[in-house]
């Protein structure tokens, strides 16, 4: 199985929130969603982009819990807490850079994006990436990235894959909007 | 604090001796404490080591064995810096008023898996508190903390910490229950067990993210134990004993192993889960102190000191989060975290802009 | 017979990917109940229960690729919905109309009983043109021709007309003004993100056809070029190459004024022109007024970005023009189809592949729904009931002579006109909810109340449903089987995935036994399943411009869908329209149409000095009688409000999130204000999904297009007031 990667192309979001609503449909969600959309400035345009767990290599939010909940799959998916084991101090909400990781309080439990782990573990897309409708989530491999970067041909500091402008290495990649820039027009 | 208490046992030898230079690691010393305790409450218990029931004495084994299992996993555990912070700082708390509330909300009745839903909820009492009336009764009564003495006039009498406690009638009420006790434990157990087994056959969550050996295991060797433990009772009762002392012996054998692998597996959230009073008491204890206002939009998030001790156990790890905007990111409240992060992406001061973030917990 | 391969094009998007597949589930591959696109989807059945429990992407459907948006992901959310009819329902009451109350629960027999009984001695009474039929077009080809069938056969009215009339009426005759044939896209999907230039008006195409936005993207990736005209800028504007910020309503100068300048520079294909077209020098005449600034004078655009847009259109080897209700939704919004549809032929960027001209369509069936005789004019196979012959061939297959088929109706909107005026006392309304959806509501609910009887269908008690005696249940999408045309002209199939919930019925079944007890059983007795319904359609529209005789069943399955014309067992379907340069006007030549500009019905003027135009948001489908119940599309859009420029704001002195009331000549409602740049400042925007005292359309103006008899929803002229009371929960 060719290890594929969840790749966040922002400029291509059009905010129509299907990533939530999937992320809902999926098998371990308990009909809640687990990421994010902003509008980018609300009071001036329509631009929005998702904001996604973005499976970090070392991630803050497993380093910080108390009670070794979090667990890391070997795809590198950072799971959401065992239910069993966490002990909801809440350290990983405030560890994580992105704040990401939701807290129930009812159920005195953290719950996080796990990439879908029933379908990625077996090399199919997430919900969300399976069904994004403006190719904004994309799951793909090493060699497409590569090819993306290729086709874009940015060196103006658009193209991105973790750093700098994340806080650490992740699994998934993150493309800034603006790649259109190094696009060469047909005519 | 912690730097100095390494530091006073690392130079302990040039300073003054403490109980701790006794022992190799402190593994070693909670293992010698504990396995003292009990041989001292043993010797109370039974009048001098008079009334022990030998039967048991595989048990006995195997409770050592638990203990050090317990131990090993329990302080590597604590070592973690998070661990050992919330312990510490959750241990400090544990006699102030709020602990008992929480106590009994978390331990006894489960308040927070009753919102996860009722039949997880109550699949979890029977288990939980299966186990633990069978503890309460089985332990005991190894250690031979507790016994009953038969006299000639149908009385049992109950001796407890080798005094006896009190006189009940054979054939009465209490009696009954003394010697269901197990009985009635099993049984619920078996329901709890049943209906966790079928919840994770049906529901697609609990399948998806399933280990069989992690999830199921535990599982099985619960069922396995009541169902051993109550074919002795109807063995005794309606085979007159037959083939009982094998039975026994498979009995004996599965607690031994489930009490073995305690530790290492999913069951160890038992010995654990007091950790959530305590991580309870540190943020409420904390919150009430002082609370953090966000670095952008000012609401209060968090306690100050959760707020830095996250970021020291960050530190520990080398993962620091410092802005060249001149704060920590975990300053941050979530939402205003987040418009940062999209305000890094796209160069927009998103996080500025006064506006209620979008509903972002629609439910499907 | 040509060899064509009958395989569907598989893109770079098609991806071979395993679906999930979960113990006692089964997965039934169907499409979405929404918008047009049609997007593919597996419903995940309980084979133990046997009852729809979710939703899996159908990676495998060519079009969409498992891409669906968020009312598509929690379609199936409306099946086992606890606000399901599942019972007949009577009100005795007549004086509870309007309102939720007084129904009862009753038997189908009861049901049917009164129905027969009130339309009978209605029509004994007042003739049999006294009876109406309201339909819809967001259920299968089947239905929508049996509800043809059932107006002009079994209750014998001339009165049947459908809500495609609030949707694709324009674009349906605009094309046949054009092209002489209706067929919504000239080209398949698949194509679209190969062109180079693509042309968009009065589409918000990333909230209306999410999944459309991939294929548009990827034009741009490819380094082609994005025009958008819309008078907000929409996610899709926002990306857009070149934003053509038009005022509502002023399309028709935006589409003369490019024509002008691709003639004037030379983009003219002399000789396709020539030959496969006809009213082009009239056409040239009457354009050359709309030079850029008398464009840019009447539109509000600026002139440089006239100018580039054309040029971008006339250069680029392959473009598309796309339209839909922005433009569509006028009363001149045939003009303005035919307009748009001006810069393919004068340029030649039609008839071939990757170039050509789309609508998008609105309604999940709106192409198929409007082609097989739910329109008051309209017969099966886009026939027309006014033309003797074409009577003839459809009385044929019905069995009936031509002196039984009824005249030609009136359309949608002049029926709530007819009930006013008492000519039509009895409605059956199915699949549609004109009690939100049609303009001028204030006029429209009193029509509706003035009924003497009023049978609804629906699977939910709509804002429509209030106005009915009678209520019967019919089913959701997945309840039932047939075939359904998406946007692009394909006919694909909806496959049944759960038994009807309680004691619901499909449509055409309500209808077959309703007939049987108005004493039609012979004309509709031997229609015992979808697919009997499905084959006696087929015979119907074999020979129509429509044909989809040639569809099977069978042969939707095995090609990823046929697009009609279908004309036989051997023919595979004709995904690109015109290759042989063969228009459908009886000359085989296309139709320039010269189009004189005419401003809105209403124009903003001291009184009302805004523009109002309305649309969709992503998350409800139009009246929003199915989406408003799914929880995560009510969570994310609620309630309506209404955008607003902040320097317009600023002028009325009103917040964001404040409270105000927006009134036209028509009507008033109150909505909360959403300030936003993404908005001309002498325009406000209002969605509208929503019903009772939040619908927009109490404001809308019900001026119709002279031909299609679309209202004009996109533009009218409204004035805001603040209120006293400061940002109301």
């Amino acid at each position: 199985m060719v290890k594929k990667r969840l790749y966040l192309e922002l400029e291509n979001c059009i905010g129509c929130r299907s990533c939530l609503a999937a992320c809902t449909q999926c098998g371990g969600h308990e009909q809640r969603n687990r990421n994010y959309v902003y509008d980018v400035n609300p009071l001036v345009n329509r631009q929005t982009m998702p904001l996604m767990c973005l499976h970090c290599v070392n991630p803050a939010c497993a380093r910080s819990c108390p009670a070794q909940a979090i667990q890391i799959h070997e795809t590198g998916a950072v799971l959401s807490a065992l239910v069993e084991k966490c002990i909801g101090c809440q350290n990983c909400t405030i560890a994580c850079p992105y704040g990401i990781p939701k807290f129930d309080t009812e159920q005195n439990l953290m719950y996080k994006c796990d990439l879908c782990i029933d379908r990625t573990k077996d090399g199919i897309p997430p919900m969300c990436a399976s069904v994004c409708p403006s190719n904004t989530l994309q799951w793909l491999t090493d060699e497409e990235i590569e090819a993306k970067q290729k086709q874009f041909n940015l060196d103006n500091g658009k193209w991105v894959t973790s750093m700098p402008y994340l806080e650490g290495e992740t699994n998934v990649r993150v493309n800034l909007p603006g790649i259109l820039q190094g696009v060469t027009k047909l005519f | 604090m912690q730097a100095t208490n390494k530091m006073q046992m690392n130079s302990a030898s040039t300073k003054k001796s403490t109980i701790n230079d006794a022992f190799a690691s402190k593994f070693a010393k909670s293992m010698f404490l504990t396995v003292l305790g009990i041989a001292v409450l043993m010797f109370i218990g039974t009048r001098m080591f008079t009334h022990i029931d030998l039967n048991l004495y595989g048990y006995m084994v195997g409770t050592i064995v638990f203990l050090g299992g317990f131990f090993y996993r329990f302080i590597a555990w604590g070592e973690r810096p998070p661990t050992k912070i919330i312990l510490k700082k959750g241990l400090k708390l544990v006699f102030s008023k709020r602990t008992a509330k929480t106590a009994v909300s978390h331990l006894a009745i489960y308040d927070f898996i009753k919102k996860r839903g009722f039949y997880r909820w109550m699949q979890h009492v029977l288990i939980g508190w299966g186990c633990i009336l069978a503890c309460l009764v089985t332990f005991p009564l190894v250690f031979s903390w507790m016994y009953f003495t038969m006299d000639d006039n149908g009385y049992y009498t109950v001796v407890v910490m080798g005094m006896d406690l009190l006189e009940i009638k054979a054939d009465g009420i209490i009696a009954w229950f003394s010697y269901n006790a197990l009985n009635i434990s099993a049984i619920m157990v078996i329901a709890g067990v049943c209906m966790a087994l079928y919840r994770r056959a049906k529901n697609m969550q609990a399948r998806a993210e399933q280990k069989f050996i992690y999830d199921l295991m535990p599982l099985y060797l619960l069922l396995f134990i009541s169902i051993t433990g109550l074919l002795l009772t109807i063995q005794n009762v309606f085979l007159h004993g037959w083939m009982q002392p094998q039975m026994s012996l498979i009995h004996q054998f599965s607690v031994i192993l489930t009490l073995i692998y305690l530790p290492f597996g999913k069951l160890a959230h038992i010995p654990f889960r007091p950790m959530s009073v305590l991580a309870r008491n540190y943020r409420e204890h904390y919150g009430e102190q002082n609370m953090k206002a966000c670095k952008v939009c000012g609401d209060h998030f968090v306690s100050v000191e959760q707020s830095n001790d996250v970021i020291h156990v960050l530190g520990v790890n080398h993962i620091e989060f410092n802005m060249e905007d001149g704060f920590n990111l975990a300053e941050l409240c979530l939402p205003c975290r987040r418009k940062y992060r999209i305000s890094r992406f796209s160069g927009v001061p998103t996080h500025q802009v006064k506006v209620k973030e979008a509903n972002q917990n629609a439910r499907g | 017979m040509q060899e064509v391969n009958v395989k569907p094009k598989r893109d770079q998007f098609f991806k071979e990917i395993e679906n999930v597949h979960h113990p006692n589930e089964k997965l039934v591959k169907t499409h979405c109940s929404y918008c047009g696109m049609q997007c593919g989807m597996n419903l995940r059945v309980d084979t133990r229960t046997n009852k729809i429990i979710g939703v899996e992407p159908r990676y495998d459907w060519p079009v969409t690729v498992g891409k669906m948006c968020p009312k598509g992901v929690t379609a199936y959310q409306q099946t086992n919905h606890p606000d399901r009819i599942l019972r007949p329902l009577i009100r005795d009451d007549a004086s509870l109309k309007g309102t939720k109350e007084g129904f009862r629960e009753a038997s189908w027999d009861e049901a049917y009983d009164l129905i027969v009984k009130r339309f009978t001695e209605l029509q004994e009474k007042y003739g049999k043109d006294t009876l109406s039929v309201f339909s819809g077009v967001s259920m299968t080809n089947e239905k929508c021709y049996l509800t043809g069938k059932f107006a002009r056969v079994a209750l014998g009215t001339r009165y049947i007309d459908y809500n495609g009339r609030f949707c694709m009426s324009s674009a349906a005759g605009g094309f046949l003004r054009s092209f002489g044939i209706d067929r919504g896209s000239t080209l398949p999907w698949t194509d679209i993100h190969e062109t180079d230039c693509l042309f968009i008006a009065g589409s918000n195409t990333a909230e209306c056809h999410p999944t459309s936005m991939f294929r548009v993207w990827n034009v741009q990736e490819r380094g082609g070029y994005l025009i958008v005209a819309d008078p907000r800028e929409t996610p899709i504007a926002r990306r857009a190459d070149i934003h053509l910020d038009l005022r509502p309503g002023t399309d028709l100068a935006l589409a003369n004024g490019i024509l002008n300048l691709l003639i004037q520079n030379g983009y003219v294909d002399e000789e396709f022109v020539k030959n496969h077209t006809n009213g082009f020098e009239e056409t040239k005449e009457l354009v050359k007024e709309f030079t850029p600034e008398y464009t840019s004078e009447i539109t509000g655009i600026a002139q440089e970005k006239i100018i580039r847009a054309a040029e971008i259109y006339g250069k680029a080897p392959n473009a598309v023009v796309m339209f839909a209700r922005g433009v569509e939704q006028q009363h001149k919004g045939v003009d303005n189809v035919s307009a748009y549809t001006n810069l393919a032929l004068v340029t030649g960027k039609i008839g071939r592949p990757k170039s050509g001209v789309a609508t998008f369509t609105g309604q999940g069936n709106g192409q198929g729904g409007r082609e097989h005789g739910q329109k008051s004019d309209l017969l099966p196979g886009y026939r027309k009931i006014t033309n003797p012959k074409h009577v003839e061939e459809v009385c044929k297959v019905w069995g009936i002579t031509p002196e039984e088929m009824p005249q030609a109706g009136v359309s949608a909107y002049e029926m709530f006109e007819l009930m006013e005026q008492k000519t039509i006392r009895g409605l059956y309304l199915l699949c549609s909810n004109p009690a939100v959806s049609a303009p001028n509501q204030n006029f429209v609910r009193k029509a509706l109340k003035s009924l003497d009887f009023m049978v609804c269908a629906d699977f939910y008690l709509s804002e429509s449903a209030e106005f009915a005696d009678v209520i019967l249940p019919s089913v959701t999408w997945s309840e039932d089987e047939g075939t359904v045309t998406n946007l692009e002209g394909r006919i694909i199939k909806i496959n049944k995935a759960q038994e009807p919930l309680g004691e619901s019925k499909p449509d055409w079944l309500m209808q077959v036994e309703l007939a049987e007890r108005l004493g039609k059983g012979k004309y509709f007795s031997h229609l015992k399943t979808a697919k009997d319904v499905a084959e006696e359609f087929r015979l119907a529209s074999k020979g129509g411009y429509a044909d989809y005789y040639g569809a099977t069943w069978d042969k939707i399955e095995k090609q990823d869908g046929v697009f009609w014309p279908c004309r036989d067992e051997n023919d595979p379907g004709t995904p690109h329209m015109f290759l042989d340069k063969k228009f459908y006007h009886p000359d085989g030549k296309a139709k320039i149409c010269a189009l004189p500009y005419r401003p809105p019905a209403e124009e903003p003027d001291a009184e009302y000095p805004l523009r109002l135009t309305t649309g969709r948001v992503v998350f409800h489908y139009l009246s929003g009688n199915q989406t408003r119940r799914i929880q995560f599309l009510r969570d994310m859009c609620p309630e309506p409000y209404v955008e607003v420029h902040p320097e317009t704001a600023a002028k009325y002195n009103i917040e964001h999130e404040e409270v105000v009331r927006l009134y036209t000549r028509r009507g008033e409602a109150k909505y909360k204000v959403k300030i936003t740049e993404a908005i001309r400042k002498d325009t406000v925007f209002v969605p509208y999904h929503f019903g009772h005292e939040e619908s927009i359309n109490l404001l809308t103006n019900a001026a119709l297009d002279p031909i299609s008899r679309m209202p004009e929803f996109k533009a009218c002229a409204a004035q805001i007031e603040k209120l006293s009371m400061k940002k109301v929960q």
